[in-house]
């Protein structure tokens, strides 16, 4: 076996040229494959956690009812669950809401909205609603019916800080309340459409203005330390309070569960295209490598080479050829990502359409480590696969043949 | 006692309708010692009685009998075997690896038969130094001459210690000096150890120096003396 070794590495470099390009090919296609599976890995783990942190949290506990139809009649008593999750230390933090649907407007604009009354310090925890703002103060302690709104409703509505908003909505006997809302301030979200809809009023005022106690709330939403914990949480909260409708972030937002359960299948389908790409660069440098050798094939097989001898020289060197470009490509993307991770990769010119779908525009590439090793194992797999042909070439050689061919 | 014979030995060909007979009905015996030129016209059916006779091709009818073994009745990988014990080959472009030093290339069969480090090294100098290469031992084919490399693969022919060794015109991309050289390296492997050689070849100056000639023509035996 070891002069199969030496004289298959020896015969790599006899075309330097021809290998050094396939060997570059083989390093350029892993790490383009793994940087672009890292991106797209990144993108979806930053919607999937901007979606979680902004909008649905971990779990959200609601009245059943709500969640047929969203009526303000459907509030439950925070003050059980309250009770219950201020004890639990698995939660990093969670907050009460009370909702309303409604319109905004203003001389300017009319709009439909989403009226959410936030207990502030709560809520600064949860979804850090405090640092998004970009102008003005977070619900000032004195004041009546501050409101937050987005930078992109406020530039609808030509509001400024101080403007007066006028807020419609119905309570739970269908009465319609019309109410101004002075602006405190703007917020920045990931998703310019949550900055149109979404407005934060304080939980009191709105609760108030509903006609609800303070302990009655359409929605508890709770951010977990750890993700194991969610579905485990889920079902304990579940059997205390049985009459309340425990969601998980998969429940809430299927279509985003759905993107995080196929996404190790989109990157291993990534990298598979780039591999087969690679496989044929890989059949067809080895190919030539044989056919361009035919007769020196024969003649060793003449000399006593045997057939396996010679099959194992040209698989072994397709795998050098892959052993030198394969884990440098493989080292190089891990090093890609790894640096991508901590600087991100700043797509402002982008910003808008990112913004669009909830994402921010530093995209910060990551892989689960799983994914190097299942990557190297491809590697290798689709080399073997690619090796075959052209070491079945060379075995079906036939020495005489060759020969002649002189 | 004969190390090689052949009993009705023939290889047919299938050239569209026609049938052509490359070897035909050849009765052969070749002795221990023998230095063999096999002669004739291109086509005449020189190499594919080489090839039969090396294990290189199978009969399609009649019996070779190498080393009192039938070679036409072994499989394919005991053939290969076979020759790599007891054939050494020299060929008319040499068909040295590129890619390993002289040396290198005579060790290289021993290898394959499994020699110790020390058995291989010191029997790949021994023959290069008989083929008058001790200079040239470390360079790679492209190095050395026309010449050279013959030399070098008589010297790889040797080093399985074979039965005897088939030459396909050796000398037929060799200038003068070089042809002369090697059929003296050749002839005395012959006369001092007593090696056996068999070539096909057109060239006069290997045919003079033969001591057995077989005059081949149309596949069949015309002379033998």
């Amino acid at each position: 076996m070891k002069i199969v070794l030496k004289i298959a590495w020896r015969n790599i470099w006899r075309n330097k040229l021809r290998s050094a390009v396939v060997v570059c090919s083989i390093f350029l296609g892993i790490w383009a494959g793994i940087f672009v599976s890292a991106f797209s890995f990144g993108l979806n783990e930053q919607r999937k956690e901007s979606m979680i942190r902004n909008q649905i949290s971990h779990l959200q506990i609601h009245n059943s009812a709500w969640l047929d139809q969203k009526e303000v009649a459907y509030t439950f008593s925070a003050t059980a669950v309250d009770a219950y999750l201020n004890k639990d230390p698995r939660l990093e933090a969670f907050a009460t809401r009370t909702k309303a649907s409604g319109m905004v407007s203003s001389a300017h604009y009319s709009g439909a909205a989403q009226i959410i009354g936030v207990n502030p310090n709560a809520e600064a925890a949860l979804s850090h609603l405090e640092e998004k703002l970009t102008e003005g103060e977070y619900f000032p302690e004195k004041g009546r019916n501050p409101v937050l709104i987005g930078r992109a409703l406020a530039k609808k509505l030509e509001a400024k800080i101080g403007s007066r908003i006028i807020l419609n909505f119905s309570d739970g006997q269908g009465n319609i309340i019309s109410s101004a809302f002075k602006v405190k301030g703007f917020y920045k979200d990931v998703s310019s459409k949550m900055e149109e809809l979404n407005l934060y009023v304080r939980q009191s005022d709105l609760q108030a203005l509903l006609g609800l106690e303070p302990v009655q709330v359409h929605e508890i939403a709770a951010l977990l330390k750890e993700d194991a914990d969610i579905e485990i949480l889920q079902q304990e909260l579940q059997a205390n309070f049985p009459a309340l409708a425990i969601q998980s972030w998969k429940q809430l937002s299927p279509e985003l569960a759905y993107a995080d359960d196929i996404m190790t299948q989109m990157l291993y389908i990534i990298i598979g295209i780039i591999m087969l790409a690679l496989s044929f660069g890989i059949i067809n440098t080895m190919l030539m490598a044989v056919l361009e050798r035919r007769k020196e094939l024969g003649m060793l097989m003449c000399v006593g080479m045997s057939r396996t001898k010679v099959f194992s020289m040209i698989m072994v060197e397709t795998f050098y050829l892959a052993l030198l470009g394969g884990p440098l490509g493989i080292l190089f993307a891990y090093y890609s990502v790894w640096q991508g991770s901590k600087s991100g990769l700043d797509l402002a010119a982008f910003s808008d359409g990112l913004a669009s779908y909830g994402i921010d525009s530093v995209i910060y590439p990551a892989l689960p480590t799983s994914f190097y090793w299942g990557t190297t194992l491809l590697v290798f797999l689709m080399t073997l696969l690619a090796a075959i042909y052209p070491a079945r070439r060379a075995l079906k050689l036939n020495p005489v043949e060759t020969l002649r061919t002189i | 006692m004969a190390i090689i014979e052949t009993k009705n030995l023939s290889r047919l060909y299938q050239d569209g309708d026609h049938i052509i007979r490359a070897v035909d009905k050849a009765n052969l015996q070749i002795e221990a010692g023998e230095f063999t030129a096999i002669v004739g016209p291109s086509g005449s059916g020189k190499t594919t009685l080489l090839n039969l006779i090396g294990g290189l091709d199978s009969p399609s009818e009649g019996e070779v009998i190498v080393d009192g073994k039938a070679i036409h009745q072994l499989k394919d990988n005991a053939l290969i075997n076979f020759r790599l014990q007891h054939i050494g080959f020299v060929f008319q472009a040499y068909n040295l690896i590129p890619v390993l030093s002289a040396q290198e290339n005579v060790e290289f069969i021993m290898l394959l038969q499994n020699a110790s480090a020390r058995e291989r090294k010191s029997r790949a100098q021994e023959l290069l130094k008989a083929v008058g290469l001790e200079a040239q031992m470390h360079k790679r084919p492209a190095e050395l001459s026309g010449g050279q490399q013959q030399r070098v693969a008589v010297a790889r022919a040797l080093a399985s210690k074979p039965s005897f060794v088939l030459a396909d015109e050796p000398t037929a991309n060799l200038d003068s000096k070089s042809t002369e050289d090697l059929l003296d390296i050749m002839h005395k492997l012959n006369q001092e150890e007593g090696i056996t050689f068999i070539f096909s070849t057109h060239d006069q100056r290997v045919i003079d120096r033969a001591s057995r000639i077989i005059y081949v023509e149309d596949g069949q035996i015309k002379e033998n003396h």
